[in-house]
């Protein structure tokens, strides 16, 4: 009967996501994705777009989007394991001549990166090892080459379950790809992205701001603080600290236990950005409050949707695992 | 329509709560809250858009060691309040049927969601739900082209989802559903899980449903009401056509007889599908519905007609009928009114020979059809009742007995064969073992299943066999005399009785103090018909022996060995034992003589050098008695 | 022993009984039996007796007991051996018994005097004794006298010093403020500067005015006014007659000014609950401060900014009246209108306090504000952990409304929909003179608590002293 039913999404999973993410329910995934698209057509400068590879692609992301532009609020909790298929197209590179050919200009050429997204409940590494979209979830995990991880400090001060699940869902992965000879070196070949969420929110800004973790780009004309690069993994173990749960702790351990060093890097992100006056025109200390309650009792975006460092993570990663990525880099200059 | 029992649930939140998704309320039985989590999360069908909810969608799923297949039914929506994290999250009210509970009387899609919404689903019994009857006329008005193009791409095996349908209600998008449904056979149900709307980008299990846009892959987009593409395949287009061939009240009488084609069918199965698309080809339906098959209930009303008339060979004919049946095709419910109607008119077989082969027949097939599964004592009792309730055990019966012997469960393989006659019973008991024999007489829970036990126990357990005699003891012992079930089947003096044999046949001999002393520790809290009957069989003497017993099981259940009322009681016990004159001696020194009176009493202590150690035992009581005291008091 | 006739007895006990510090114990000894009696002084300096022990000498020699170590041992728990506390014995009669009781009275006080008295109870002549003993205490009838800064305060007119002996007489004048009469309280003092204890607190029921009143001291502790008609005993404790006094007997003739805010937005039922206060607390205002000099109203509706917009909200709360008569003010409370709440968790009560600070004329009046919502004000800007956005105009609730008290001695009270969620909510701040819900609200007390008008049941009790009348009293 159903369990022996082969499921409508077969087709779907013959390719497999290039990226997968994973966090604990509420921990703002499926808005991260709503952001991305917000995030790369706000970056002028950088010549960025999001498509959506297929018509449900394109469809979601429309609805994605409007969702955080239009409607001002978060997309709808995610109850079934989602599939997006989507493409970053970069800025079209400059034509070159080629040395041997030099009266003819090749045409120029944008790179694409294919995120191709695994979105799922969050409880669903709760589930019981027979759960058929958990194994679908991990067959991801183990054939995806990039990893978002989530963590949400505001879930993790009031929940203090995002050790449980790392830990569950790595101990499934590593059990898949580890126990054979392929990788000798005893750690989980992907890239990973660890994504502090919620930087808007003040409880996460301030203790930023108030323990010194935050800097002024120079560069921003908005003024709003941002965690240097090189701070973000001390940052990230500070929330862990402050976490519900003692386990939270060992998080940055645990990850660096799992992948290689230099796959790993930390950001801290907001899908909806700080809440910026515009009468001001820059970043307020007193009032950046950007997710408001509304008259409904649910949650309203105050301000414009300026995600902070959310289409960082996705393009680290596609750069990283862009296949021959090293190739055509020193082909395209 | 009749009652049909439905299990329930409600997958949800419970507002403000931090917790994810889990079932916050359902009904207790058949199905455990776990695997009601497990199959509502498998049937969901994407994210929580506005226009999704509230939703209607089907699900079908095994449970229970035999796999027995269910259908159920949700409807999700979306409450007022929202979570602890201020999202907004919905909640899915469900019920489910057992398959072969939703054949009997076809039940549309429709009727069990407006079931649904009569129950309050509160409590912990399942719901007795009473949909409307299948209404095929509304079901035929409810097809159009999409639907019939529904119906004939579903045999295809791939699912099908319709877009361009967003301006539809909820409700009309459930009737669109149940029409597709109702152009099929009426066993593709069991595999369909239908829904009101589904997301595309979400992997789920709907075979048929709504959406904006279509799923990526292997599924057919079927626009509302528009044109079929090119691409469809031909015997979808065939199957299409044949049913459009069909309208008004012939689509009715269609669906009427496809209705009754409840065998189950899996889309996934590719004879299925192909049976079901060539099924039309050829006018037959019209010759299968006019031929309806008369129920069980109405065979048998026939064969009791026959019998009482002597009418062996009508009685023949039927039997023949009844043989063609099979008992995966009579549902529970038609089983229970079959049963009730043949206690209510009890057959009286004739006692000419000439009969007895139809009248053989007729049981076997009643006993084929009726009482299906292994048998226990309870249900070869109960089947007695029904076939023959004053026991006048007629010959055809008890042949017809042997046929199911064989495959009843091992208390009602003794009973049957106890029927039939001792040789039978020997042929059955010879090669169970003396733990069988314990463990079939607890499972059976059943006087006479007990009562032959017990005789072939005493039968194997002969003095001149002392292994004989030592097997039977340690499966006495080992299934504690039986206890529990003679305490729950036989009255106090049969019990005394029962575990009077239980000795007799262990010993054969009165109870010596070693006896009681290997008995009694072996059990915690012997019932007193034990303990009574452990009286009238113990020897001369033995009074100290049973006491410390039963006071050592006292306080072991007590848990109080080990604490110094374990060392008054000893103290209590051994008083008891000692003649009179010995105790007055050695309790005068005892006297405090400070006037107040003590509120307990010490062991008097055999040997002057223990008088420390009782006065630290003492201290320690008063000790702990002070601290309850100020506890109490605090 | 000494002899004394019943006249000797008598003065011996007036002697002592005028002289004794801490206790005077009097045995009295007659054919019948032993009886101990204990003279003592309350706190307002009045001598009373009590009977400790009595016992016949029948049951004494019946219990075996001797009677020397019966009265022995009585005498060594009732009499002191303190020589300073003085012990006087009175026998009547003569007997073995007698002569026992003597012999172990002088065992206990040797130097005790016995004084022979027949024909007079003891118990009968203590009472009349104590009635004629001059007064240990001077006695003050209490007075509220009024101070340079208008404000009332406690002071004593002289009626009896010490030393004053029963049947004398003091006149007195009062002035009786209050229609209900007046209470004639008599304090004691112990010393010049000593007040003791009240004596007697009577009512009065004396018309308005000055009268002239005639005390007569009965004996101590008791002092009567013979020439007012329906005098009668006042059972009120006495801190509740203090407290209830007011602080001035006259209203401060200056104007307030009462501020009323009301959250508009919710449902039209929360806004007609709301406004229905308002109105019930304006006419109450307008049947009690009838003159339109002393009392101005407004009306300030409210409600809760917009967020989400390009630009900031700046919206502003509706000024329905400034400055108006208790009729303008329910005229423009029927102008507001119930809106629709734009955010959950805040109302632009700040933007009422700056509005009112902005208005507010310095000096003069006395301003009140009522405040009637359900949202508590935007938090200050920089506390924005609670999740509830700062003012959009940045207004600092808090500062606004203690520069509010202290410019202009606004009282504050509030009238919130539903018990404030935590101790440290904003509405305990706004409803620091009066808190009340919106279904259990009591109006008289809340325009009382802010000053709006006086207690009615604040009347003056006492007898009034005004500043300039010279009393030489005490306080």
């Amino acid at each position: 009967m159903a369990d022996t039913d082969s499921t409508p999404g077969d087709g779907e999973r013959d390719r497999e996501p290039d990226i997968a993410m994973w966090g604990a329910s509420g921990s703002g995934k499926t808005a991260f994705l709503a952001a991305l698209s917000v995030a790369l057509n706000k970056a002028r400068d950088s010549g960025w777009r999001l498509i959506g590879e297929n018509a449900v692609s394109r469809t979601e992301l429309a609805k994605l989007r409007n969702t955080l532009l239009q409607a001002r609020t978060f997309p709808a909790p995610t109850e079934a394991l989602t599939h997006y298929s989507w493409l970053i197209i970069g800025p079209a590179q400059a034509p070159r001549r080629r040395w041997w050919w030099p009266w003819a200009t090749r045409t120029a050429k944008a790179p694409k990166v294919k995120l191709d997204f695994l979105d799922l409940r969050g409880d669903l590494f709760a589930e019981s090892e027979s759960n058929i979209d958990k194994k679908a979830l991990v067959d991801s995990l183990v054939q995806s080459r990039g990893l978002i991880y989530m963590f949400d400090p505001d879930r993790e001060a009031r929940v203090g379950d995002a050790f449980k699940h790392l830990d569950a869902a790595l101990h499934e992965v590593a059990g898949r790809m580890l126990t054979g000879d392929e990788y000798e070196d005893g750690k989980l070949p992907h890239y990973i992205a660890v994504c502090v969420t919620k930087f808007d929110d003040p409880k996460v800004l301030r203790t930023a701001i108030e323990r010194g973790y935050t800097e002024r780009d120079p560069r921003d004309d908005l003024r709003i603080p941002h965690v240097p690069e090189d701070r973000v993994r001390d940052f990230f173990r500070l929330l862990c600290r402050d976490a519900q749960d003692h386990n939270a702790e060992m998080i940055v351990d645990l990850i660096e236990a799992f992948f290689h060093a230099d796959r790993i890097r930390y950001f801290v992100t907001s899908s909806v950005g700080v809440f910026i006056d515009e009468d001001h025109g820059r970043f307020d200390p007193d009032d950046f409050l950007n997710v408001i309650d509304n008259a409904g009792g649910g949650l309203t975006i105050r301000g414009a949707v300026r995600p902070l460092n959310v289409m960082e993570p996705v393009i680290w990663l596609g750069s990283m695992i862009r296949p021959g990525a090293m190739r055509s880099r020193r082909w395209d200059g | 329509m009749g009652r049909l029992t439905a299990h329930w649930a409600i997958l949800g939140k419970t507002p403000e709560s931090l917790d994810d998704y889990g079932v916050v309320g359902c009904s207790t039985g058949a199905i455990t809250s776990g695997e009601f989590g497990t199959w509502l999360k498998a049937f969901t069908s994407g994210t929580m858009e506005p226009k999704a909810l509230p939703r209607v969608a089907t699900s079908h799923f095994t449970a229970g060691p035999d796999a027995e297949p269910w259908l159920g039914l949700s409807l999700q929506v979306e409450p007022e309040s929202q979570d602890g994290f201020q999202r907004p999250y919905a909640m899915t009210y469900y019920v489910c049927a057992r398959w072969a509970d939703t054949v009997a009387e076809p039940v549309s899609y429709r009727a069990l969601f407006e079931a649904l919404l009569e129950e309050n689903f509160s409590g912990q019994a399942p719901f007795q739900l009473s949909p409307a009857a299948y209404d095929v006329r509304r079901l035929a008005g409810e097809v159009n082209a999409t639907a019939r193009r529904a119906a004939a791409l579903l045999l295809t095996g791939r699912p099908v989802c319709v877009v361009g349908a967003d301006h539809l209600l909820m409700e009309q998008r459930l009737d669109f559903l149940d029409a597709v449904a109702a152009m099929l056979p009426y066993g593709f149900r069991a595999t369909l899980a239908v829904s009101t709307w589904t997301n595309s980008a979400s992997i789920h299990r709907i075979r048929l449903s709504f959406s904006d846009v279509p799923p990526t892959h292997k599924t057919w987009e079927l626009p509302w009401e528009a044109d079929a593409p090119a691409e469809y395949p031909p015997q979808a287009q065939l199957y299409e056509k044949e049913l459009a061939r069909y309208q008004g009240e012939k689509l009715g009488e269609l669906m009427s007889w496809l209705a009754t084609l409840t065998e189950p069918r899996d889309f996934e199965n590719l004879s299925h599908r192909t049976a079901a698309a060539s099924m039309l080809r050829g006018g037959r339906p019209h010759q299968v519905a006019r031929q309806s098959p008369m129920s069980v209930q109405d065979l048998l009303r026939e064969c009791r007609e026959s019998i009482a008339n002597g009418d062996d060979q009508r009685l023949g004919a039927l039997n023949a009928q009844l043989a063609r049946r099979a008992p995966a095709r009579v549902t529970d419910r038609e089983r229970k009114a079959c049963r009730a109607f043949i206690r209510a008119n009890p057959i009286h077989p004739p006692n000419r020979p000439a009969a007895f082969v139809a009248v053989r027949t007729f049981y076997e097939q009643v006993l084929r059809l009726l009482y299906v599964g292994r048998m226990s004592a309870s249900d070869v009792e109960d089947m007695l009742l029904d076939l023959d309730p004053e026991l006048s055990l007629p010959p055809a019966l008890v042949a017809a007995l042997g046929k199911i012997q064989s495959h009843s469960a091992l208390s009602g393989r003794l009973l049957l064969a106890n029927l039939r006659g001792p040789e039978h019973v020997q042929t059955v008991l010879a090669p169970m073992s003396e733990d069988e024999l314990c463990h079939t007489a607890i499972e059976s829970r059943n006087r006479n299943v007990l009562s032959i036990a017990l005789q072939e126990l005493d039968r194997r357990a002969l003095p001149e066999d002392p292994r004989g005699m030592e097997a039977v003891k340690h499966a006495l012992t080992r299934h504690r005399y039986l206890i529990e079930t003679i305490a729950s089947i036989c009255d106090a003096a049969e019990g005394v009785r029962a575990h009077r044999d239980m000795f007799w046949m262990s010993y054969r001999r009165q109870l010596t103090s070693a006896d009681i002393e290997e008995i009694l520790p072996n059990l915690d809290r012997p019932p007193q018909t034990f303990l009574l009957a452990m009286v009238v069989e113990s020897a001369p003497g033995t009074a100290p022996a049973l006491l410390r017993a039963a006071a050592a099981g006292a306080m072991r259940e007590q848990g109080l060995i080990g604490t110094p009322t374990a060392d008054d009681v000893q103290g209590g016990l051994d008083r008891m034992a000692t003649p009179e004159d010995a105790f007055n001696r050695m309790a005068a020194p005892e006297d405090d003589g400070g006037g107040r009176k003590r509120w307990f009493r010490r062991r008097p202590p055999p040997v002057v050098g223990k008088i420390l150690i009782g006065a630290s035992i003492a201290a320690a009581v008063v000790a702990a008695s002070l601290t309850v005291w100020l506890w109490l008091w605090r | 022993m000494n002899h004394f006739a019943d006249g000797g007895l008598r003065g011996a006990l007036a002697d002592l009984i005028g002289s004794f510090m801490d206790r005077l114990t009097v045995v009295e000894i007659d054919a019948a039996g032993i009886r101990i009696f204990e003279v003592r002084i309350d706190e307002i300096g009045t001598p009373f007796h009590t009977r400790r022990a009595s016992a016949k000498w029948s049951t004494l020699t019946s219990s075996g007991d001797e009677v020397f170590d019966a009265v022995l041992r009585v005498a060594g728990d009732l009499i002191s051996a303190d020589e300073g506390d003085p012990v006087l014995v009175a026998c009547s009669a003569d007997g073995p018994e007698q002569e026992a009781a003597l012999r172990a009275l002088r065992e206990r006080r040797p130097a005790a005097p016995v004084v022979e008295a027949s024909g007079v109870k003891v118990g009968d002549l203590l009472p009349e004794v104590i009635a004629g003993t001059p007064l240990r205490h001077a006695y003050d009838l209490v007075v509220a006298r009024e101070r340079a800064d208008c404000r009332l305060e406690l002071a004593g007119r002289p009626l009896f010093a010490s030393g004053a002996k029963p049947g004398e007489d003091a006149h007195v004048t009062v002035t009786c403020t209050d229609t209900g009469g007046l209470l004639l309280a008599v304090s004691a003092w112990s010393g010049p500067l000593q007040p003791s204890g009240l004596v007697s607190v009577d009512h009065a029921p004396l018309s308005p005015g000055r009268h002239l009143l005639r005390a007569v001291l009965e004996r101590p502790g008791v002092v009567r006014f013979p020439e007012i008609p329906g005098l009668r005993p006042d059972t009120r404790p006495w801190a509740d007659v203090v407290a209830a006094l007011p602080s001035r007997l006259r209203s401060a003739p200056r104007p307030a000014h009462l501020v009323c805010a009301i959250e508009t937005s919710g449902t039209a039922k929360e806004f007609e609950a709301r406004s229905h206060w308002a109105g019930y607390v304006i006419d109450l205002l307008a049947e009690r401060v009838p003159d339109p000099q002393q009392l101005q109203v407004s009306v300030v509706g409210y409600g809760t900014h917009v967020f989400g917009t390009r630009h900031a909200d700046r919206s502003r709360p509706t000024m329905a009246a400034w400055s108006a008569s208790t009729a303008q003010a329910r005229a423009a409370l029927e102008s507001l209108r119930p809106t629709e709440p734009t955010y959950p968790n805040a109302a632009q009560l700040e933007d009422v306090l700056a509005e009112v600070s902005s208005r507010l004329l310095p000096g003069g009046t006395r301003a009140a504000l009522l405040t009637i919502g359900a949202r508590p004000p935007h938090p200050p800007p920089g506390s924005a952990l609670d999740r509830v956005p700062p003012c959009p105009a940045r207004y600092h609730w808090l500062n606004l409304l203690r520069e509010l008290e202290q410019r202009h001695g606004l009282r504050s009270a509030a009238i919130c929909d539903s018990p404030p969620a935590t101790p440290s909510s904003p509405w305990h701040r706004l409803g620091s003179a009066a808190l009340f819900q919106v279904d259990a609200v009591n109006a008289e007390e809340l325009a009382i608590r802010l000053g709006l008008v006086t207690p009615s049941a604040a009347a003056l009790s006492l007898p009034f002293v005004s500043q300039n009348e010279d009393i030489g009293g005490r306080h």
